[in-house]
């Protein structure tokens, strides 16, 4: 395996150092470790292109002499195989270094990790900078975000497997063109391409890596969308009526649509986006949370109190 | 708009070792006389692997590879230079996992700088305009903290100008609001969490708060000499209390039931089949009681006892409430 890597390390550098292109049998005859038959050789040129490939090593293949078109010859550009991003200053270096390490223990953490190492490879010293740090307390999921945001980038179609609230999982095949994070969470905006729907998926509710496929040149994103507006959603043409002790269930009044004085409580008016949600919220705020109407949550409610007395009795 | 060649994940380990033998080149360059110990850590590999790559390097270079063409590497006394390496000497560009990488911890980044050091946001929006024009990273791609910016940044401004702020602090778990003034004094990490240490003005001490529950906060002017905490306030470490073990027995699984108590690693097997036991902790019995009564009847609390007895009474009493 050694003599693998040796040779494709030997093979980059080789391709980077030429002004020209090199023709496959310069490269057989002048880079070590290119060994045996023609076919031999040949097969092995191809695999180790496909696999610098694979690195995000670009190989550009040119002509050696314009006007006759003879052999193909090989070569990396510099350009494109080096990190250049023009001048940067000891305070761009920590600003950037700072960015990086926003992501300890989160999503894009070994990226993140990959381009520190490179910035602590071009020689300019960073400043001191003293910024206390903040961690992102954003999921660990989400390891495909740069897929997700390569299609978005592209209009591509993205598939994966989504656990639903029953913990079937579902394939979906949706165009994505947000995505943001919400309380702590990624969060993809979609158009769903089984019913051309707006859908917005929880990325740590992906059972599947994300496969993208082609770019679906007439894809238009909805415009006016407002993913934080979406993501509270709190629309919803019904509501329940609580009430809720004075100074309590901080959780169920930022819901709120109106609040009552009522002394000691208060009577809220909560939409209701989803009854399971709502009656685990009752439940969590135990005896300073009382609910009136819709009749169907109350009886939810109950059945679930008398469920959970039994069983604990 | 420009597309960068994404880096495949599922790279095999002599890709992997490729792309770090590249990728230590430039770093060695402009790291010279490191020690083989830091470069594992930094490379995130064992000594042994960075001496194995070390001398498979040793071997390359340009064609010819007669000792003037080859890299010049020393390393037996245990740190590392390297000479006539020009080829390689700049580290390798940024993929796009890299580029996004970079963009959204500028974003993030912006969110926890003071609000008085301007300069930084400036040198901030610079970066992030050269970043995504060279990295080709979509505008409809956004982050944010998973704690409010506007809590964020004036908190890291009164620290930085030791200013007073009136916090207004929601106790999740005993479900209760305060509001108080204090001078806030550090954040800190731990556990995944975000905290803050600050002089509470109330009760004349360091108290302890999580970023994510202050529900608001307003600067207010010092008073006379109001920024001195006093030095014979010691810190008290407020986080650390004993942990709670306790047992719940799950009778129906759910998605809900698996975030709710953190349960991820269940969905690797078929859990629906079975009726799971589980031994967990936590560091509030009121978590424990409310997350299980919250799971309507999908799970049962086993111990403790006096947990499990709270919760029958507490359910009874709401069957009253109800009736």
């Amino acid at each position: 395996m050694s003599r693998k890597i040796e040779r494709l390390v030997n093979l980059t550098i080789a391709l980077l150092a030429t002004k020209r292109f090199l023709t496959k049998s310069e490269i057989f005859r002048t880079v070590e470790g290119y060994e045996g038959t023609p076919e031999t050789k040949e097969r092995m040129f191809e695999r180790d292109k496909d696999d610098l490939r694979a690195l995000g090593i670009e190989i550009s293949v040119g002509s050696f002499d314009p006007v006759f078109q003879d052999e193909a010859g090989y070569r990396i550009n510099s350009d494109t195989y080096q990190f250049n991003i023009g001048l940067l200053s000891p305070l761009d270096v920590s600003l950037l270094s700072l960015a990086a390490q926003c992501w300890q223990g989160a999503a894009l953490d070994q990226a993140a990790h990959r381009v520190l190492r490179k910035l602590r490879s071009i020689g300019i010293p960073a400043d001191e900078l003293d910024i206390p740090a903040i961690h992102s307390k954003l999921s660990t999921s989400g390891q495909d975000l740069d897929i997700i945001s390569s299609a978005i980038a592209e209009c591509a179609l993205i598939r994966f497997n989504y656990i639903a609230k029953d913990l079937e999982s579902q394939r979906r095949t949706v165009i994505p063109f947000n995505l943001a994070t919400h309380a702590g969470f990624w969060y993809v905006a979609t158009v769903d391409q089984d019913n051309q729907e707006v859908r917005i998926f929880r990325l740590d509710r992906m059972s599947s890596r994300v496969e993208k496929s082609l770019p679906q040149k007439d894809f238009q994103a909805p415009i006016d969308f407002d993913f934080q507006k979406a993501l509270k959603n709190t629309h919803s043409n019904k509501s329940a009526i609580l009430d809720v002790q004075k100074g309590k269930g901080q959780l169920i009044r930022k819901l709120a649509t109106s609040i009552k004085d009522l002394g000691e409580w208060d009577r809220l008016e909560v939409p209701i986006v989803n009854m399971d949600n709502l009656l685990s919220l009752a439940l969590w705020h135990g005896d300073d949370v009382l609910v009136h109407s819709p009749e169907e949550l109350v009886e939810m409610i109950k059945t679930s109190l008398h469920e959970i007395l039994a069983s604990h009795e | 708009m420009k597309f960068w060649l994404v880096m495949s994940k599922d790279l095999s380990a002599p890709l992997l070792r490729t792309a770090r033998l590249l990728d230590l080149v430039p770093y060695l360059n402009s790291n010279q006389g490191i020690s083989i110990k830091d470069l594992a850590t930094d490379f995130g590999v064992s000594t042994a692997q960075i001496n194995s790559d070390l001398t498979t390097l040793w071997m390359c270079g340009l064609p010819g590879y007669t000792p003037l063409e080859l890299m010049d590497l020393e390393f037996e006394s245990g740190f590392v230079t390297i000479r006539n390496a020009p080829t390689l000497s700049k580290p390798r560009n940024i993929s796009f996992d890299e580029g996004l990488a970079i963009m959204l911890g500028l974003e993030l980044l912006q969110q926890q700088i003071p609000t008085d050091r301007e300069d930084l946001h400036t040198e901030i929006e610079v970066l992030k305009d050269k970043f995504s024009n060279q990295f080709g990273v979509p505008r409809a791609v956004t982050v944010s903290h998973a704690i409010d910016p506007s809590i964020i940044s004036p908190v890291m401004h009164a620290i930085n100008t030791s200013r007073d702020v009136e916090i207004t602090y929601h106790s999740l778990y005993s479900d209760e609001i305060s509001v108080r003034t204090v001078l806030p004094l550090a954040t800190f990490v731990e556990g995944g969490n975000n905290y803050l240490r600050a002089f509470c003005r109330r009760v004349e001490a360091i108290r302890i708060f999580r970023l994510d529950r202050i529900v608001s906060l307003s600067l207010i002017d010092a008073g006379p000499d109001g920024a001195e905490v006093p030095k014979s306030f010691i810190e008290t470490d407020e986080i650390e209390s004993d942990k709670i073990l306790y047992t719940i027995k799950i009778k129906r699984l759910t998605r809900d039931v698996i975030e709710r108590f953190n349960l991820s690693h269940l969905l690797q097997d078929n859990p629906k089949t079975r009726e799971l036991t589980i031994e967990l902790s936590s560091f509030s019995g009121e978590w424990i009681k409310r997350a299980v009564l919250a799971t309507g009847s999908d799970v049962e609390l086993l111990s403790p006892s006096e947990l499990r007895n709270e919760v029958a009474n507490r359910a009874q009493l709401l069957i009253k409430r109800y009736t």
